[in-house]
């Protein structure tokens, strides 16, 4: 019988009133036993099925439902993407479908979300190495093999710079002109070349090789007196000049070529005219022009040759190549429509200048203006008698398409 | 042929300056050693900031000495 200080129940403040036996299993009891004596336990079991109810939460569908959240931790793996070289987002998301379907059986645990969140970081190494595959993508210039992307690309240039006329028969040449070169290997020898379309200065400055507006992608800067339309550019034969921002120098000597397609014949006496090029101070001239005789002038990296056949005829393309040893009395040539005119020998001094239409660049000064209208115009590595003969055909072609042939 | 005679000013103001997009004006000297721009600068001066340039007089073309081409290094 247990004493709780004389009473029969225990005493509501233990400070003052201590049982004189005490015991671990006497203390444990509630008191509650006080009223109801060696029964108050019962309520407590009684509540067990009550406890029961909290087994049907049990079923963590709840938690699963949880399993949302999971994709809260999707967007934490997003700045995983930003890291990604922005090249490959495809790559990316193929990573990111792992690791959700990892956080699926994780989510079991219902109480332990948290930890799927440091699965996380594990897609982040995962990702890492996927992009390492990305260069995989750069077999694009697969598409280089056509033509059509780089004719479209030039064309877009043309039209958001403000061109206009760029018509579905002037966009069909294009194209053609393009996969045209690129199905001949003509498209590799080409640092530059210049269509003209667009009617204003705005459209025609582009070169096709790369229409980007910046004097590195030999982008043409107008200046002075050139009038625009459908046919071409204009020089005045006053002032008017364009600069291409290419430099002969940046190519190999003896494997060079300069080119310009001509709406006119005129080939004035009394001074000479520079069609296209540049002539540096080393004694070098890059030119296609004529002397006062008025002969032929033209050369390739050369100390220039001129022709004594009598009046140049100017309306066409005309076309001066270098190919071959410095030595070979043969290795430049002027050619017009596709067909050699003459030749000579060459010179082993690179020029050094940028090359300009409508005149020539004279060692910084633009000068012997030319008045003609310019209808295309090409720069690049040398080309043999053989691949002249297809680029005047290809470029002809064109022109005759919209309508400005000369042959 | 006719050009458009500027002074030297004039000249100097008009330097790198854009008839239109893309397209620059390039005043140079004549024979008597006169700036003039080209009547088609003027033409296609889009510019309300060179407006001037239209109600300038016009003068005959002079061509300047030309170097001898090929030129004499």
């Amino acid at each position: 019988m247990i004493n709780w200080g004389g009473k029969q129940w225990r005493p509501g403040n233990p400070n003052r009133r201590q049982p004189v036996n005490q015991s671990v299993s006497e203390l444990m009891k509630p008191l509650g036993e006080k009223f109801n004596r060696g029964n108050v336990w019962v309520p407590i079991i009684m509540d067990v099925p009550q406890e029961t109810s909290v087994s049907n939460i049990t079923p963590s569908p709840t938690p699963t439902n949880t399993v949302t959240p999971t994709n809260t931790g999707t967007p934490t793996s997003t700045p995983t993407n930003t890291q990604t070289p922005t090249n490959t987002g495809t790559p990316t998301q193929t990573a990111t479908n792992t690791p959700t379907n990892t956080g699926t059986p994780t989510s079991t645990p219902t109480n332990t979300q948290t930890p799927t969140n440091t699965g996380t970081p594990t897609q982040t190494a995962t990702n890492t190495p996927t992009n390492t595959g990305t260069p995989t993508n750069t077999p694009t210039p697969s598409s280089i093999a056509s033509g059509t992307t780089q004719a479209q690309a030039y064309l877009r240039a043309v039209v958001d710079a403000g061109g206009t006329g760029i018509t579905s028969t002037v966009s069909a040449a294009t194209i053609t002109l393009f996969t045209s070169l690129v199905s001949n290997n003509l498209w590799d020898k080409m640092s530059a070349f210049y269509p003209m379309l667009g009617g204003n200065s705005a459209g025609c400055k582009f070169n096709g090789k790369n229409p980007v507006d910046s004097n590195a992608a030999y982008r043409l800067s107008f200046t002075g007196g050139w009038t625009f339309n459908s046919s071409g550019a204009t020089s005045n034969g006053t002032n008017a000049y364009s600069n291409t921002f290419f430099y002969p120098s940046g190519t190999t000597l003896g494997n060079q070529h300069l080119s310009v397609y001509l709406g006119n014949n005129n080939a004035p006496s009394g001074s000479g005219k520079a069609y296209i090029g540049s002539s540096d101070s080393n004694g070098s001239y890059f030119v296609i022009g004529q002397d006062g005789a008025p002969e032929w002038f033209y050369g390739v990296s050369t100390n220039g040759g001129s022709s004594p056949g009598g009046t140049p005829s100017t309306q066409g393309l005309l076309l001066a190549s270098a190919t071959g040893s410095t030595s070979a009395s043969t290795s430049i040539a002027l050619y017009r429509n596709g067909s050699i005119v003459t030749n000579t020998n060459q010179n082993s001094v690179v020029d050094r200048l940028s090359v300009y239409l409508g005149a020539f660049n004279n060692d910084g000064t633009a000068s012997q203006f030319y008045n003609n209208q310019y209808r295309f115009s090409t720069l690049g590595l040398g080309l043999t008698a053989a691949q002249v003969s297809t680029l005047s055909t290809i470029i002809n072609t064109f022109q005759t398409s919209l309508g400005r042939n000369t042959y | 042929m006719k050009v458009v005679l500027l002074t030297e000013s004039e000249k100097e103001s008009l330097i790198g300056q854009l008839i239109q997009s893309d397209l620059y004006f390039n005043p140079i000297l004549d024979c008597n050693d006169n700036w003039i721009i080209s009547t088609e600068e003027v033409n296609n001066s889009i510019y309300v900031e060179h407006e001037w340039i239209k109600s300038i007089p016009l003068i005959d073309w002079c061509p300047p000495i030309e170097p001898p081409f090929p030129p004499i290094k």
